[in-house]
């Protein structure tokens, strides 16, 4: 890919992969598609930060996924249930978004902050390393560590009541 | 949930993974990596990395015939120097206008089912064996197969689709409990859920009302009704529905497999 790719190029190249962020967040088909528009706007408006040698995925999934947990965090959003419909990209547990891991640590994220909220679903979702991670959230490796730590700790201690309660506002 | 957070304390433990993590997946498939050699290495070797990858590539390609590009938005751009200059001298005239606007008689807003002005589209993807493609209007399609069908409106808040068939039937395809349902105002938005395809085999159109207050589906089946009757009974030559609406739809081709 040339060094400034219009939006098009960038919409075609990564934009299943911020919409199954997108909808991975917000559990819901509309509130997906909307909001992959919006991360696209944003990044169209902050393409200026963009460094050369960084990644356009890493950047882009940078921007989706702290959009979607702004959304969450403001309440402008409800997560819903899932989706429906002929969509080929649907099929549960074929993507990382579906795995059990995923589910778990997408029903946990409410218990935490909001640096640690990205940290996580970088990490134990997008499968990226702790440096990655690291450099995308703004946090030393260490402290990423400690954080990492404190998010599966938490979800021994409290994992069972939080995904009861999470399961009964699904159902 | 046990297995699940010991594998999450797994991941926090590995020390060098034995598979490399999805996002160098997704950067390798996009073509983002300054040296794939090795990881195509590894690809060439390791059938769930490149199934994974190969899955990748099968989802842009699903994605992008569900929302093609056309459908993003662009960003507007900011207004330059001169036009806003040009706002800044005219906005005491808007002020003046919007204070007559207030002084003079004008007509109430739009009453139930009254007709609003503005584009509409309806628009569909289909499921068939297995494989999803954007439809186009005259599409041949079977019994069974599975179509989404997505929208667009600049303002009205309910619609209802039907579909008149050749054997003369007029059927509800999306509705809420006898009347309109609810929808945002919104481009190349899809509705929830999919209608399978029943066999009458022939022409189908499909109709849907786009109004500013819900509509009773029974009236709209009737009006539906009575157009099929008017066009001899071929949906394809079916007019618009004598409906306080406004009206999109295609016609599709079924056939038997």
């Amino acid at each position: 890919m040339d060094g400034d790719p219009s939006l098009e190029t960038l919409y075609v190249q990564y934009g299943h992969h911020v919409f199954r962020r997108c909808r991975y967040l917000l559990g819901s088909e509309d509130a997906a598609w909307d909001a992959t528009q919006e991360v696209f706007l944003k990044a169209e408006r902050a393409r200026g930060g963009f460094e050369a040698r960084a990644s356009w995925l890493t950047w882009l999934q940078r921007i989706a996924t702290h959009h979607c947990l702004n959304l969450l965090r403001a309440g402008k959003v409800r997560r819903g249930r899932g989706t429906v419909g002929p969509d080929a990209l649907d099929a549960e547990g074929r993507f990382a978004e579906g795995s059990e891991r995923a589910v778990l640590v997408r029903d946990l994220l409410a218990c935490f902050d909001a640096q640690t909220q990205a940290a996580a679903v970088h990490y134990f979702v997008d499968e990226m390393s702790q440096e990655e991670v690291a450099a995308a959230v703004g946090l030393s490796v260490p402290t990423l560590r400690k954080r990492l730590r404190g998010f599966v700790e938490r979800a021994r201690r409290e994992g069972a009541r939080v995904l009861a309660g999470a399961a009964e506002r699904r159902s | 949930m046990d297995d699940e957070i010991g594998a999450l304390e797994a991941r926090l433990d590995e020390a060098s993974p034995a598979h490399p993590g999805r996002h160098l997946l997704a950067r390798f498939e996009a073509g983002e990596l300054d040296d794939p050699s090795a990881l195509a290495a590894h690809l060439d070797v390791c059938a769930r990395c490149a199934g994974l990858v190969a899955e990748m590539g099968r989802d842009r390609q699903a994605f992008l015939a569900l929302r093609p590009p056309a459908t993003l938005q662009r960003p507007t751009p900011a207004p330059s120097l001169a036009a806003r200059l040009r706002l800044w001298l005219v906005g005491p005239t808007l002020v003046a206008a919007g204070l007559a606007w207030w002084l003079v008689p004008r007509e109430a807003p739009a009453p139930a089912g009254v007709r609003l002005k503005g584009a509409v589209d309806l628009g569909f993807h289909v499921r068939s064996d297995g494989e999803v493609r954007r439809g186009e209007p005259g599409d041949v399609v079977h019994p069974g197969d599975q179509v989404q069908l997505r929208y667009s409106t600049p303002q009205h808040r309910y619609l209802v689709v039907v579909s008149l068939d050749a054997r003369g039937a007029v059927t509800p395809f999306y509705d809420d409990a006898g009347r309109s349902l609810a929808i945002e105002p919104g481009t190349a938005r899809l509705l929830d859920g999919s209608v399978e395809l029943d066999d009458a085999l022939g022409p189908e159109r499909v109709v849907a009302c786009f109004s500013a207050a819900p509509l009773e589906t029974a009236r709209v089946v009737e009006a539906g009704r009575r157009a099929l009757t008017a066009a001899g009974g071929d949906p394809r030559a079916v007019g618009p529905l004598d409906l306080p609406c406004d009206q999109a739809g295609f016609v599709l081709e079924k056939r038997g497999r």
